[in-house]
């Protein structure tokens, strides 16, 4: 994934697309402060920047959503005004949200060609949109049945169809906003191969994303953006990763990844024999007292299930589950969280968070028990503890009592393993921890991580971000299937050997 | 609403209109009195209330050679059809009739299905109570195809039946006497507001009650203006009743003298309920229709507030019905309609009416 | 995800990171006041001074306890609506079991029990109905809707079988003191009570781990079973507390007619679902308020008083209700736009 691009630099004297000055302000807040950018035909340039840096800002106003309040636009050296999301298709600007904008109840071939359906007379030509929406799909997602109704499918595929509806209306720049947060690394490469392709047409590509790895594998130039401001731009070869996170920071970080001396305890999860049906058979296997075990699978390969299971949180048909010694045979959360189990869920709006709720409620979620008297809650102590723990993980948040949801995407995730902190569990299953949040808490949550299993916990961390995996895990174990299909110990192990691993047994 | 007609009579039931309503509006009568009728014993002074309630069983002789009568009831599911039903077994039992009893399930399609039932058997007479006034044309071709006569109980059944039912705008009337003359006698006259718990979902029919309560108190008591008559919606039950007559008692701070017409007994109690709670049963005076179980407590109690109710006899119907039915049979003439008698029930009387009513 | 990078949430990363200003309980301000329902106030006290101009007797205390007993019963059981409101779910069967528990107090009096255990046995029923609907809705996991609404008809249903549809009258001074009985200032039993019902609903919301869990079952069943809550449970025992207040009502309504009555309460069930959205929850759960429920309560029993002593017909008293919930609802939907 270090590969350099294989898409040479083209010029940019006359670029595809040209801002100058752009500024947009939010009330009070400078989103966006005097940004002037450049981006060259055939040129797939990365837009980087911590979360609030201003980059879905820039997406929304090339989409003609938001309208700036300073700058101007130029495309192919003309300049243009764009005042509504309809202006900007017309003009060839095509824009790849991260919040999808499916109808979810249409067939993925209705998706894709929303509002453009074949007609023979007045009549939907079915065989037409159909074979259309085929050939659409075919280089992303040969798979994909274009009968399917779209709620029916996974969230990744949901996201494909998303993006191909924008491939397919042939735009000249294309406004990717973090478009493989929900895909598997299978269909990141899928999805690069066809990036790489609509560049090599001539199609100019700003992609907006966290993740360095991509950024580097995919970009001719990376753009830095922090508070608003452009503070960088480089070509892609004339940089490197802490240089490109020191711009994100505007701090220097090291190392993404703690190094970490491990020193495996005594075993406290156990896994044995556990299944469901076809989707999960005989996982079996031991995490000790301060290690990081990690689990990876591909899309649709069990991993999901087997952290659900492990807390009851789906429940398992057969196996059971030990925790220090002790068996819950087929656990129920109630009795996983009693027994000492923490699980940090992959959808953290829908799993991980009561929305409503204020940063302390979230906070004393799986602890009420042991903060009340009688059933009534010490309100003092709840307070305490909250303001204790946004203190301890920098949660940034205008105060306990703010509404959760009102955070940015990393603060949230530590609301959600502060919660946990708080219930002093052993054993950690954390279920895409990093997944959507910026470099900076991506940092602090490995070093959280790190620290807790330097106090001794077990930990079973599943991501589908093989750096990740790679780095912070002691031991890997690959899923496909419902099955393990490998294990592998630290540094002894590469990339393709895992995905390979992981792909063995999957159905594709 | 499209909704299989078979299931709506438990759907108007779960719906909440609908029992209550229903069975507040059977108590007594859904259908059409004429007013210009003749009641059995209207103008007549009877020599004894006893003769105002006819016992067929006693008056009548056992016919020699049996005829069939087919009854389809309204719905078994209301205390009211229950009573009438009774009634009409009785009577057939003893003058040697024979009764075929089918449950309309208050659902017109049942209706027709035992339309069909009843010719069928080969019934001589029919005795018809339905509510849809639709279906009833489609009701009356069947019988009358088949040369069946037939009597509709309560609501009427165009063209073909002889009509049978309460007297609604003379059973308001002996309330208003009633009440009218208890102000005479313990106020010297001088009454302050009528209160009319009105149930106006009802339609313009029971309504009549209504008014011949106003009427019949201004019988008694010309002076009562009609700026003192007070109209409220008591839903016609317990509950609304109580709280909405608390209200009017409120309405009426400074009054003392008030008297109270309720569409049915459970709206009376329900006043009575409210003057209780306002420690107020010395300002009111209360008279209930039907002379329900409700209304029958109280006047045992003999609560000096609630002074009476007017009876309509439903397990009598049988003794008007099954006579005329004979008649109908026998190709005798008949009159259009007949009335039933109504009967003013208070703590003098209630023994003799209701025998056990107040062991 | 939340990356949604400069838009009009604020930038929470420039805030002073200095969080002890979040250990001082919240600040009442103007926002929070809305948020407490001042839109519904607001309206209640439009009523209020309207009636009191068109009425004389209105702005009396007599009047006032009538409405505070007219609303007795609705209030018991919408404070208790409340809490399955805000755990997502809905109780449509406790007009019915309201209904059920009456006759059954009525049956037992007659029957010659004490006051006490008829009351007792009136609350039995409703324990037993809550449990039916909260076992049904949790571990059968059938629709709240359509668990309540069957339970709605079956109940009702029995009532009826089991009085012919006969009101069962007992005699007199059975319970006079639950339903008429008046303590303190002159204040009627069944309003204490029901005051109590609300005090207690508001103890548990704010201040228990049972009510916390209500609103996080509510807000997010999913993320709260995974924070290691037994949904099921807390599901199951809303519910139960829901049959035991109707449980409660019943008794109290059967004392107030000295009688119980198989058509009681009749659409009480939508009454109190609409008392508890007018007071500001909302019917996806996760929201609510037990004191906006006695208002929304509060304005439709004073707006149906006020208008027979303004001598309405019943026909425009239902337009009026009508208008006043759209009313406040719009009141509620203009303020949420605004702060958002």
């Amino acid at each position: 994934m270090t590969q350099s691009p294989q898409h040479p630099t083209p010029t940019t004297q006359h670029p595809r697309l040209q801002l100058s000055g752009i500024a947009k302000a939010f009330g009070g807040i400078q989103a966006v402060r005097g940004v002037s950018l450049a981006v060259g035909r055939g040129e797939i340039l990365a837009l980087c920047g911590e979360n609030g840096a201003g980059k879905s800002t820039l997406a929304k106003i090339l989409a003609g959503e938001i309208v700036p309040d300073a700058g101007t636009i130029a495309l192919d050296g003309q300049e243009i005004r764009l005042s509504d999301p309809a202006q900007a298709r017309q003009m060839g600007i095509a824009v790849i949200y991260q919040e999808l904008n499916y109808v979810p109840t249409l067939t993925v071939a209705e998706n894709v060609l929303l509002g453009r359906l074949p007609k023979r007379g007045p009549v939907v030509d079915w065989e037409a949109v159909n074979r259309e929406a085929r050939a659409i799909l075919a280089p992303l997602a040969p798979h994909l049945d274009p009968r399917t109704i779209v709620a029916s499918l996974p969230v990744a595929e949901r996201q494909i169809v998303e993006i191909a509806r924008a491939l397919s209306l042939e735009a000249r720049v294309i406004v990717m906003d973090e478009p493989t947060a929900a895909l598997s690394e299978q269909e990141v490469q899928r999805l690069f191969t066809l990036v790489r392709r609509l560049a090599e047409s001539d199609v100019s590509i700003i992609y907006i994303s966290h993740r360095l790895d991509e950024v580097f594998s995919l970009a001719d130039r990376i753009a830095v953006l922090r508070d608003g401001a452009l503070v960088a731009d480089w070509p892609t070869a004339e940089t490197t990763r802490a240089e490109v996170v020191r711009a994100m920071v505007g701090r220097s970080v090291d190392e993404l990844y703690p190094r970490r001396e491990s020193t495996p305890g005594e075993p406290l999860l156990e896994v044995r024999g556990l299944g469901r049906g076809e989707k999960l058979s005989d996982i079996s296997f031991l995490v000790r007292s301060g290690e990081i075990v990690g689990v990876f699978g591909l899309l649709g390969s069990g991993a999901d299930l087997l952290v659900k299971a492990i807390f009851g949180a789906e429940r398992a048909d057969r196996g059971e589950v030990i925790v220090a010694g002790r068996s819950l045979g087929l656990p129920t959360p109630g009795r996983a969280r009693r027994a000492g189990i923490a699980l940090v869920p992959g959808e953290r709006k829908e799993e991980g968070l009561v929305l409503g709720m204020s940063v302390r409620e979230n906070l004393s979620l799986s602890t009420l028990g042991a903060i009340s008297d009688w059933g009534f809650i010490r309100q003092g102590i709840e307070r305490a503890r909250a303001v204790e723990m946004v203190r301890a993980l920098q949660i940034r948040t205008p105060g306990i009592e703010a509404p959760v949801g009102r955070l940015s995407g990393g603060n949230q995730q530590k609301v959600v393993l502060g919660r946990w902190l708080e219930a002093r569990p052993r054993v950690f299953v954390l279920e895409e921890p990093t997944r959507g949040i910026d470099v900076g808490a991506k940092v602090e949550v490995y070093r959280l991580m790190e620290n807790l299993a330097e106090e001794g916990a077990a930990i079973l961390l599943v991501s589908s971000e093989l750096p990740e995996i790679l780095s912070m895990s002691d031991r890997i174990l690959t899923i496909a299937d419902g099955r393990l299909t490998g294990e592998f110990q630290r540094g002894a192990v590469t990339q393709e050997e895992i995905l390979d691993s992981a792909i063995g047994g999957a159905k594709v | 609403m499209r909704i299989a007609t078979r299931t709506r009579s438990g759907l108007r039931a779960r719906v909440g209109v609908g029992l209550a309503l229903i069975a507040s509006l059977l108590a007594g009568s859904i259908g059409v009195a004429a007013q210009d009728a003749t009641p059995m014993a209207q103008g007549a002074t009877p020599t004894s209330e006893e003769a105002l309630v006819p016992d067929a069983c006693a008056a009548e002789q056992p016919l020699a050679e049996p005829i069939t009568v087919g009854y389809a009831g309204l719905s078994g599911e209301f205390p009211f059809v229950q009573d009438v039903n009774g009634g009409l077994q009785r009577v057939a039992d003893c003058l040697n009739v024979n009764l075929i009893i089918t449950d309309n399930e208050y659902d017109p399609q049942v209706a027709l299905t035992n339309a069909d039932t009843l010719v069928t058997r080969g019934v001589n007479v029919a005795i018809e109570f339905q509510t849809d006034v639709g279906v009833a044309p489609a009701i009356c071709s069947k019988f009358e195809a088949a040369n069946i006569p037939v009597i509709a109980i309560d609501i009427p059944q165009e063209p073909c039946a002889i009509f049978f039912g309460a007297n609604n705008l003379e059973a308001g009337k002996i309330g208003g006497r009633h009440l009218g003359q208890m102000a005479q006698e313990r106020w010297g006259g001088d009454v302050d507001a009528l209160v009319l718990l009105e149930l106006p979902q009802s339609g313009p029919l029971p309504q009549q009650r209504m008014d011949g309560a106003a009427e019949g108190v201004k019988e008694v008591l010309p002076n009562l203006t009609d700026d003192k008559i007070i109209r409220v919606d008591g839903k016609g039950n317990l509950e609304d009743s109580r709280t909405v007559f608390q209200d009017v008692l409120t309405r009426l701070s400074d009054a003392d003298h008030i008297l109270v017409s309720a569409i049915n007994d459970p709206s009376a109690v329900g006043a009575l309920r409210a003057a209780e709670a306002a420690n107020r049963t010395n300002d009111v005076m209360i008279a209930g229709q039907n002379a329900t179980i409700e209304a029958r407590t109280e006047i045992c109690r003999d609560t000096p507030a609630f002074i009476g109710s007017v009876a309509y006899f439903p397990d009598r119907y049988g003794d008007y019905l099954i006579p005329l039915a004979i008649k109908l049979a026998k190709g005798e003439p008949v009159p259009d309609q007949v009335l039933i008698n109504h009967l003013w029930i208070d703590r003098a009387n209630i023994e003799q009416f209701y025998p056990n009513a107040c062991a | 995800m939340s990356t949604s990078d400069g838009a009009p949430a604020p930038d929470i990363r420039n805030l002073p990171s200095d969080i002890t200003g979040a250990t001082r309980r919240p600040r009442l301000t103007l926002g929070d006041l809305w948020d407490a329902g001042i839109g519904l106030l607001v309206v209640y006290v439009l009523i209020i001074i309207i009636f009191s101009q068109l009425s004389p007797f209105f702005l009396t205390k007599n009047n006032f306890l009538n409405i505070l007993v007219g609303v007795s019963i609705l209030g018991i059981v919408a404070a208790t609506q409340t809490m399955v409101i805000i755990s997502r779910g809905f109780d449509l069967s406790v007009g019915s079991t309201v209904a059920l528990a009456g006759v059954v107090t009525a049956k037992m009096l007659t029957a010659g029990a004490s006051d006490w255990l008829s009351v007792a046995g009136a609350i039995g029923v409703g324990l037993l109905v809550g449990v039916i609907n909260g076992l049904l809705i949790t571990v059968v996991r059938v629709n709240p809707l359509i668990t309540t609404l069957a339970m709605l008809s079956i109940v009702r249903g029995i009532a009826y079988v089991w009085t012919n549809a006969l009101t069962q009258v007992f005699p007199g001074p059975h319970l006079r003191w639950l339903g008429t009985g008046r303590v303190l200032w002159d204040i009627p039993v069944a309003v204490l009570i029901m005051l109590a019902v609300f005090v207690l609903v508001w103890l548990t919301l704010r201040f228990t781990t049972f009510g916390r869990a209500l609103f996080a079952v509510g807000g997010n069943s999913r993320a709260a079973l995974l924070a290691g809550i037994d949904v099921g449970r807390v599901q199951l025992a809303a519910y139960i507390i829901s049959g035991l207040s109707a449980g409660f009502a019943g008794a109290i309504l059967a004392a107030q007619l000295s009688a119980g009555s198989p058509q009681a309460a009749n659409g009480l069930e939508l009454n109190a679902v609409a008392a508890v959205v007018l007071g500001g929850a909302s019917l996806a759960g996760g929201r609510g308020r037990v004191w906006g429920t006695l208002l929304g309560a509060l304005i439709m029993e004073t707006l149906r008083n006020g208008l027979v002593l303004t001598d309405v017909s019943s026909f425009y008293q239902m337009i009026a209700w009508g208008l006043v919930l759209l009313l406040a609802v719009v009141i509620d939907q203009l303020r949420r736009g605004e702060g958002a």
